[in-house]
Parts: structure tokens; C-alpha cells; sequence
């Protein structure tokens, strides 16, 4: 035995001299060689410690992760039928699902905060990968953005937060020396090495990602198309005296754009040319006192976007001082103005409308497909567009086609919102010559309390400005949660003598009550 | 081309790949090939000035070789003096001619005339004050007839450019490196390892230590106004530390990828900080440019075997071209003077060689934080600057420390980090043999530390977006 073991351990010396003796006559290839395994171990750490997520950045503010993550688990069972490419503004100021809900279809945002016309042609292209939109609209706000290779620090950390989100290997390899400077290739394929100071600097989401990988991801099973609501309140005083007092922040007159951005939109175009996919440029707006010598703007925009055949919804120019009002904007003084969750509501049915009357598209409508009904039902928009299922329990067909003094009402629903604690009753009413959007509606319903059929006046529905269909007006109130039964009657209250009216038609119903 | 740089990168691994096994065998080849990559490695930040390196190395290459041909001492001199104003003259206009200019508006201004000096939009060549000196050393040597010229074109050039030290040094006498490139290198494996972690050593010192140490001097030196006491101390002693670091990180590196290509540059730092006298401390700092100026300044001037006057004159006179070459500014005058009356006056209170070792500890702390006084006007940009940092010295604490790019997690690490390497240094000064001692180690404890060291400064580096233009500081000279 010890013989045996003896001769083994003789040959596997020998066996290494002899190794280590071819290597040390090559010693260029000896040291490469030692150096490359070194650099492979050192790519497999970061690699796995980039793959576990240790210093990725906040979930919570990168929704760009959240979006394309939203959008490949979404088009694995359908369609994109809309896609909207933009940065914030868009985001901000087009509501995917109301989109959807008026269009009948699939509309999905894929929108990065701070992004450039690059990163959206990018983004374009993986995103084509995935699915077959019938139109594609991209909003304008990225084309004056800066030179993809120039950013500061704050939109490259955008940029980055964008390009992490994507997935596909190839559009991200082929994009890379597109969207970074050489010395940024690795920060933008590496969280590890970008964000390796959050040992310092930001131990807390250190330990978020620890915990994070420990119990994993929380699987997020509501419908994200890509709409990022920030800005719920609308223009307040104080900003707006600033506008009397300080005048515009924004001079359309310094508007430009750079070669890149200009490149790029030509990119963009080319690709929808190929793809025989019709593009829809959208400007959304700002408030109109936030921006002054805006036909400038829109003369350098315009030079540009009007070589193309392509059709372009500004919603700026003229702008609509009736339509968005100091409700639909971020309450802000500071250069990038948003739109509020109001704001993108108007705008979106306005993009809606654009696209049904103005554009002669074959979009498909899904509207009557189960499949569709069932991803949509119950989620913003819907109801405003479409009724109430009778054997739905949480929400409740109150009437359709009742006809009550002065108003035909075509349907009365009272739905639990998809944000939102308190029920809201919905009334719509066919559109006719006459002008209702002044007007205010009131319903007579009765309810159940106590085992006993009671009545009350919903006082009042008002005419909702926000969702503006093609056939209906809609009514809307927030109501008290009680258990309705029926509608009973209806009233429309319109008119200069509007007070008197509802004065008089409440003395009457006191008096019905008191005998 | 920053060493730093992932342009440097992808660079020096090609290089080193086709030198090797495409050009080494070839002297001429092997020499053509490393002008060729040492003009695109400088010419990568400006290509323009490829052409005073071009004009230099021609020049001197043709006076070299005159001087040695020729008889006449007076021909000789001519050659000479061609090739001083040739390549003093490039340095004196792209470096000095506005600060001249200034002095004489300044000077004139002060006794009531006026003077308008013509003021040029000058770009500083990178590295010009280390290569011209590197070509001065060179027909000096000839003049002197310490050095034979080379005949070989291409090696002379090569000699000149030769682009891992090129930009900041080490300036290497003519005698050392100019028959390096006329042999064909043997590969040497403990060379070339050698040269590895020599580079890898650099990389740690610059980017895990140095670059931290920048972001606080940065912060503090940007903020004199707002900078108490406490933070004015620290950004005093961290930018000492971070001009060792840095300087000796970039030597380390040019050293190791010289090694790598198979030459031997000569070592620019031993351990300044613990020198126990200034004297000392001079032949332990940027060692070869100290003994630039004392081969062919001071002793022609008759270093200190003269009379005491002339002696603390030739000091003076070292010690102020060598803040001028610093830097074209009277910071970098005062800056010197100060150390050469640190010599002067210090020195004979510091310890003699067999002093007690805590005398020698004394002396040591007292070198060193006399040298980091000194530097506030290296790296204050103008003398009020400097001033200004001085008297912020004795401003009360502000509680305002941690509010100069350095939170406290990360400025602890620092100071933790610095205690660590001058723990290093010390080892190092008592046991020279450490590497030799490391590379018999086996074979894993070899490679846990080169992956710890790796991975430490892939996670404790101070680089990142926005963190890119870490130049080293002496590119600036």
C-alpha cells in the first residue's frame, strides 16, 4: 500500500513539473493566461452580484423596470395595440387604461423619466420584438433633450435606470456605444459597479436588496400599462400669481434640439416606415401661461416633424384654455411643467378622439372579445365607456334606457373605482344638440336601511369633464355608501336660472316629503 | 490616454500581446512599434502636440549627435544651446508665458506703470516638463561626456516617448533607458509578474485610496469660506497623503507596465513620509527629478562643497526651479522656497542616523507635517487661497466635516485606510523583500489576496458615474 502510494505521488509531482515547465518556456502566454482566469473570476463575482440584485437601484422610484417588466409579462398573452414612447411628460399625461377602455384595445406606455430620443428609438425596437401595435405615438418633450453622449449625472442615472429595464440581449449590445461614452459601457451593464457606493452612501437600500433577495420579488399581479401617476393636486394661487407676476418660466424661443435627437426621430420613422406601423407625433402641453413665445417652439418643432408624413397632435398649439385648465398641471413655477392625474385624463380622451376621427387607421377593437373584458373590467375608464355587468357584485347597472321629466337616461351605474375608497354613481346621457355640460343632474333613488325601503336625492351629479366620449355625456358624484335599490326619477338642471331651478325643485320635494 | 481609463484598458493588453509575439525579436520593429503606440496613447488626448514631441526628440537626436562628433568645444556648446532653447523654449511658452507675462504686469503695475503684456489662450502639452527634461538629461549627459549618443533613430525616439511614463515620469537618464532599446528584451517571467502586481498595487492606492482622499480636498479646497478648522487640518493632511498616493500609484503603474514590456524604469519613491529630516526626505521623493536637479543644477552650481552663502543660495535656487517646474505660478515658487528653507533651517534640529527611535518618530511627524503645511500653496490656486487655508487653521469647529463629499461612514474608512497603508509603508521600509516573500507563498493564499485586492476595489473603489475625470495629479505638470 504505501508502495502504491508512494509511486502515485512521485508521478503527479512529475505530471506538475512538467505542467508548470511547458508554461514557464511561454511566459507571455503563462502571465495571459493567469491574468485572463483572474479577470473571469472577477466578472463571475460581479456578475453574480449583479444577478442577485445586491445594488440595484430603488424599485420604488426606477417604474421604468416596473413598465418593461409589466410590458413582457403583458405581451406574453397579448397584443400591444397602442404603444406611446416618450419620458415623463407622457407618463404623466396619458392614461393607458382610459386609452384603452375608449379605444377598445391594448395601449401601453413605455415611457422613461428623462429620456432622449435615442433611448426611445431603442426602446422602439426592442418593444416591436414583443408586438404588432397598429399605431405607435411619440410624444415630443425627449426631442429637445440633450446629446445622448453629453448627459450629467442626473439623466444618465435615468438613462441607466432605462437601460437596465430593458431585456433583450441583442437591442441592448447593438445600442450600448449609441447611448453611453465608452467609459459609461460598464456602469450601464453593471448595477454593481454603478451603484457599489451604496456601501457608503446608501446603506439603506443595501439592505432593502438584502431583504429583497431573501423573501423575493413581490409579485405585483395588477394591470400596469405604463402610466406612472405623480401629481393629483392641479395648479395652485401661488404659483399662478407667479405667472402674473414673473411672467413665464419657459421661452419657447430657446427651443432647439440637437443633430442626435434629430437622428433619431429620423430613426425612429424609418423604423415605423419598415414596419408598416403608422406614427402619431403627440405634444402634450403645459400650462399655456408656463411658456412663453411658444409659436417659436412650435416653428423649430414643426421644421423638423414636417418632413415627415406623419401626422402631429399638439395639444399646445392652440391651446385649449378651456379645456385644460390650472387643474391639469403639476403645481409647479420650475421649467418641466407635468400634467396632473386630471390633466392626463382630458388629454387622453382628446388623444382618443384624435385617433378615431382624425386618423384613418384599421385599429382592431377588442371591445367584444371576452378575453379583453376580462383583462379591463372594473379598471379606470371602463365603466365610463361600457356597462355594468348585471351579475357583478361589487358594482351595480342601476337603470338603462329610463326615460325621467326632463333627461332619457341611457344607463345608471354605482361603481367601486380602481382607485378609491368611495363609490361613485355614474350616469350617462346620449349627446344630443343641446349643450349639458353646464348642467347638473339629480336622481331620485331609494335604498334599503334597517329592512326598510327608503328615498333620498343624490344632489349632484356633475358633468364630467374628464371623460368626454363621442355619444355620452356623463354624470358623476362620489355617494355615501348605502345599499341603492332603484333610481326612481331624474332631473337636469341647466340654464342661467340654474339656482332657482334647484331652489324651487328642493322646496318641492320638501314639501312632497312633509306630506 | 489616463491609466484609469477603460480606453487604457482595452489599450494596454493589445500592446502588450503584439509586442510580444509580433515585434520584440525586431529591434527596429519593436522600436517603431512602441513610438507608434506611445504617439497614439499621448496623442489620445491631443494629437496636435505629437509635433513638439516630434520637434524635441529630432532635435536632440541630431545635437546629441553633433556634440559627440565634434571637435570644437565651441561647436559643441552651439548644439548645446540649440537644444536648451529648442526644448526650454517650447516649456517656457506653453507653460510660462503667461505667467511672465503676468509677473511683468504685476511688477509694473506696482511701481505705477502700465503694462499690457500680450495674454495667449495657451493648452499645457501634457507631461511637457517631464519629457523635456527626460531629452535635456540627454544631450546634457553628451555635452558632459557621461553618455555615448545613439545612432539608432528609432530608439532615440522610442527612448523619448515611450508612453507608460511619457506624461508624468519617472524622468529616466538617457544612460538607463537608451540601451534598453537598442537589445532585444528577454522574457522574464518574475519580471512580468513583477510588473502585474506592480500595476495592480497602483491601480489600489489610486482609485480605492487616492481618489477618496480627492473628493474631500476637492470639497474643502472648493469651499474656503465655509470650511472650519477641523476640516481645513484634515483636507491639509489628506491632500499630503493624496499627492504621495496618487503620484506614487501613477510611478507604480508606469513602472509595471514598463516592466511588462520588458524595461526597467528606475523607482520614483521610497517611503517620503518617514523620512526623520528633509534632506532625506528629498531623496526619497519624486527621486528622479530630486536628482535631476541635483546632477545638473546644484552640483554645477557647486552644491554645498562652496561657501555657506553660495550654498544656501544653490539651495534656494534648486528648490525654487523646482516648484517653477511645478507649475507656473508663484504658489509653486513659495511652495518650493519653503521647502528649501526647511532644509536650510530645519534639518539641523532633526535627528542624526543613530538618534533613539522616538527622536526619529518625532523628526519623522515633524518632516511630514511641515511638508503638508507647506503643500496648502501646491494646492491652493492662488497665494490668498493658500492664505486663506492657513488662517481657516484657527477657525472653531462648525460641525461641518462629514459635509464635504466624505459622509462619516466613508471619511472613518479613509482615515482607517490611511492608518492601514503607513502600517504598510512601515513594514516595507523594515523587511525591502516582501514581494519575494509573497511570491514564494503557495499558490492559493497568492490568489485569495490577488482576488481580495480586485475585488476591494471593484466595491470600496471611489469611481463611478460623474467620477471619470480622475486625472493623476501630476498630468498637470
Amino acid at each position: 500500500m504505501g508502495k502504491k502510494a508512494s509511486h502515485k505521488k512521485t508521478v503527479s509531482k512529475k505530471t506538475f513539473t512538467k505542467k508548470s515547465g511547458i508554461l514557464s518556456k511561454f511566459p507571455v502566454i503563462h502571465l495571459t493566461l493567469k491574468a485572463a482566469i483572474l479577470t473571469a473570476i472577477i466578472w463571475v463575482v460581479i456578475g453574480y452580484v449583479d444577478q442577485k440584485g445586491y445594488f440595484n437601484p430603488n424599485q420604488k422610484n426606477n417604474h421604468t423596470k416596473t413598465k418593461w417588466d409589466s410590458y413582457y409579462s403583458f405581451t406574453e398573452d397579448n397584443n400591444v395595440d397602442v404603444l406611446l414612447l416618450g419620458n415623463s411628460h407622457l407618463y404623466s399625461g396619458i392614461n393607458p387604461k382610459n386609452l384603452s377602455a375608449t379605444l377598445g384595445l391594448n395601449a401601453f406606455i413605455l415611457a422613461s423619466p428623462g429620456t432622449n430620443m435615442a433611448d426611445t428609438y431603442y426602446s422602439l425596437k426592442e418593444a416591436l420584438k414583443l408586438s404588432s401595435p397598429g399605431l405607435v405615438v411619440v410624444e415630443t418633450y425627449g426631442i429637445n433633450d440633450f446629446n445622448p453622449y453629453q448627459l450629467d449625472k442626473g439623466h444618465l442615472s435615468d438613462q441607466f435606470k432605462s437601460f437596465y429595464a430593458r431585456k433583450d440581449l441583442t437591442t441592448k449590445i447593438t445600442s450600448t456605444p449609441f447611448l453611453f461614452s465608452a467609459e459609461n459601457y460598464l456602469y450601464a451593464w453593471s448595477n454593481t459597479l454603478r451603484n457599489h457606493d451604496f456601501i457608503f452612501k446608501d446603506s439603506l437600500q443595501l439592505a432593502k436588496n438584502k431583504e429583497l433577495i431573501k423573501n423575493g420579488p413581490v409579485e405585483n399581479k395588477k394591470l400596469n400599462l405604463g402610466r406612472f401617476v405623480r401629481f393629483n393636486t392641479g395648479l395652485e394661487k401661488d404659483i399662478l400669481k407667479k405667472y402674473d407676476s414673473l411672467g413665464a418660466p419657459v421661452d419657447g424661443s430657446a427651443y432647439s434640439y440637437s443633430s442626435y435627437a434629430a437622428h433619431y426621430v429620423d430613426q425612429i420613422v424609418e423604423l415605423c416606415n419598415k414596419q408598416e406601423i403608422p406614427l402619431l407625433f403627440l405634444t402634450l402641453p403645459m400650462y399655456h401661461k408656463h411658456v412663453s413665445n411658444y409659436t417659436s417652439w412650435k416653428t423649430t418643432l414643426g421644421s423638423m416633424l414636417e418632413k415627415y408624413p406623419n401626422s402631429w397632435l399638439n395639444m399646445q398649439s392652440p391651446f385649449d384654455t378651456t379645456a385644460f385648465l390650472p387643474m391639469c398641471f403639476e403645481n409647479t413655477y420650475k421649467q418641466n411643467q407635468h400634467m396632473s392625474y386630471n390633466g392626463s385624463l382630458i388629454a387622453t380622451y382628446k388623444l382618443a378622439d384624435y385617433i378615431k376621427n382624425n386618423m384613418k387607421l384599421s385599429l382592431i377593437n377588442r371591445s367584444n372579445e371576452l378575453y379583453w373584458k376580462q383583462v379591463f373590467y372594473g379598471k379606470e375608464g371602463y365603466f365610463e365607456n361600457y356597462p355594468v355587468l348585471k351579475n357583478d357584485k361589487v358594482n351595480q347597472l342601476m337603470c338603462t334606457d329610463f326615460k325621467t321629466n326632463n333627461v332619457l337616461l341611457e344607463e345608471v351605474s354605482i361603481i367601486k373605482p380602481e382607485k378609491g375608497a368611495n363609490k361613485i354613481i355614474i350616469a350617462k346621457i346620449k349627446k344630443s344638440k343641446e349643450d349639458i355640460t353646464k348642467c347638473k343632474l339629480r336622481l331620485l333613488a331609494t335604498f334599503k336601511q334597517d329592512n326598510q325601503l327608503k328615498a333620498t336625492n343624490i344632489d349632484y351629479l356633475q358633468y364630467d369633464i374628464l371623460h368626454e366620449l363621442d355619444e355620452m355625456n356623463i354624470f358623476k358624484a362620489m355617494i355615501k355608501p348605502l345599499d341603492f335599490q332603484e333610481i326612481k326619477a331624474g332631473l337636469l338642471f341647466c340654464g342661467e336660472d340654474l339656482d332657482k331651478a334647484i331652489a324651487a325643485s328642493n322646496k318641492a320635494a320638501a314639501k312632497k316629503n312633509n306630506q | 490616454m489616463l491609466f484609469n481609463s477603460i480606453d487604457f484598458g482595452i489599450f494596454f493588453p493589445i500592446v502588450f500581446l503584439l509586442y510580444w509575439v509580433f515585434f520584440n525579436n525586431n529591434i527596429l520593429l519593436r522600436n517603431v512599434f512602441l513610438i507608434a503606440v506611445s504617439y497614439l496613447f499621448y496623442g489620445w488626448w491631443d494629437w496636435r502636440f505629437l509635433s513638439l514631441i516630434v520637434i524635441s526628440s529630432l532635435i536632440d537626436f541630431i545635437a546629441g549627435n553633433k556634440i559627440f562628433t565634434t571637435q570644437k568645444k565651441s561647436t559643441k556648446k552651439q548644439w548645446l544651446l540649440l537644444s536648451l532653447i529648442i526644448n526650454l523654449g517650447f516649456l517656457g511658452f506653453f507653460k510660462y508665458h503667461n505667467f511672465f507675462i503676468d509677473s511683468f504686469v504685476g511688477a509694473f503695475s506696482f511701481f505705477g506703470q502700465t503694462f499690457n503684456g500680450p495674454q495667449l489662450n495657451i493648452i499645457l502639452p501634457v507631461g511637457i516638463s517631464f519629457y523635456t527634461f527626460q531629452t535635456l538629461s540627454y544631450t546634457l549627459d553628451i555635452y558632459y561626456n557621461r553618455f555615448k549618443p545613439t545612432k539608432n533613430v528609432f530608439a532615440f525616439f522610442a527612448f523619448v516617448s515611450f508612453f507608460p511614463q511619457l506624461v508624468a515620469g519617472p524622468i529616466e537618464r538617457a544612460k538607463d533607458l537608451v540601451p534598453q532599446f537598442l537589445k532585444v528584451n528577454i522574457v522574464n517571467y518574475e519580471l512580468l509578474r513583477s510588473g502585474l502586481l506592480l500595476m495592480l498595487w497602483g491601480f489600489f492606492k489610486k482609485i480605492v485610496i487616492a481618489d477618496r482622499l480627492a473628493i474631500f480636498v476637492d470639497g474643502a479646497y472648493g469651499d474656503l469660506a465655509g470650511i472650519d478648522g477641523v476640516t481645513s487640518l484634515f483636507a491639509v493632511l489628506f491632500f499630503a497623503f493624496q499627492l504621495y498616493i496618487d503620484f506614487s500609484a501613477y510611478s507604480d503603474i508606469a513602472i509595471g507596465s514598463s516592466r511588462l514590456l520588458g524595461f526597467k524604469l528606475s523607482s520614483n519613491f521610497n517611503r517620503p513620509y518617514l523620512a526623520a529630516s528633509f534632506s532625506d526626505f528629498w531623496k526619497r521623493w519624486h527621486i528622479s527629478l530630486s536628482s535631476w536637479f541635483k546632477d545638473y543644477v546644484y552640483i554645477p552650481l557647486g552644491g554645498n562643497r562652496t561657501s555657506k552663502v553660495k550654498f544656501i543660495r544653490n539651495i534656494l535656487v534648486v528648490f525654487m526651479l523646482s516648484g517653477l517646474w511645478h507649475g507656473a505660478s508663484w504658489n509653486f515658487v513659495f511652495w518650493g522656497l519653503i521647502n528649501g528653507v526647511f532644509i536650510l533651517l530645519i534639518d539641523r534640529f532633526l535627528v542624526k542616523k543613530d538618534a533613539h527611535i522616538i527622536r526619529k518618530i518625532i523628526a519623522s511627524l515633524t518632516v511630514a507635517t511641515l511638508w503638508a503645511l507647506s503643500l496648502v500653496f501646491f494646492r491652493a490656486e492662488t497665494l490668498s487661497n493658500a492664505l486663506s487655508m492657513y488662517g481657516n487653521l484657527f477657525i472653531e469647529s462648525k460641525s461641518v466635516l462629514f459635509e464635504y463629499g466624505l459622509n462619516q461612514k466613508e471619511f472613518y474608512f479613509t482615515l482607517k485606510l490611511l492608518v492601514g497603508y503607513m502600517i504598510f509603508e512601515l513594514i516595507l521600509e523594515k523587511y525591502t523583500n516582501i514581494f519575494s516573500w509573497f511570491t514564494k507563498k503557495n499558490f492559493i493564499f497568492r490568489w485569495v489576496l490577488y482576488i481580495s485586492v480586485v475585488l476591494f476595489i471593484v466595491f470600496y473603489g471611489s469611481y463611478g458615474v460623474g467620477l471619470n475625470d480622475n486625472n493623476f495629479i501630476y498630468f498637470q505638470f
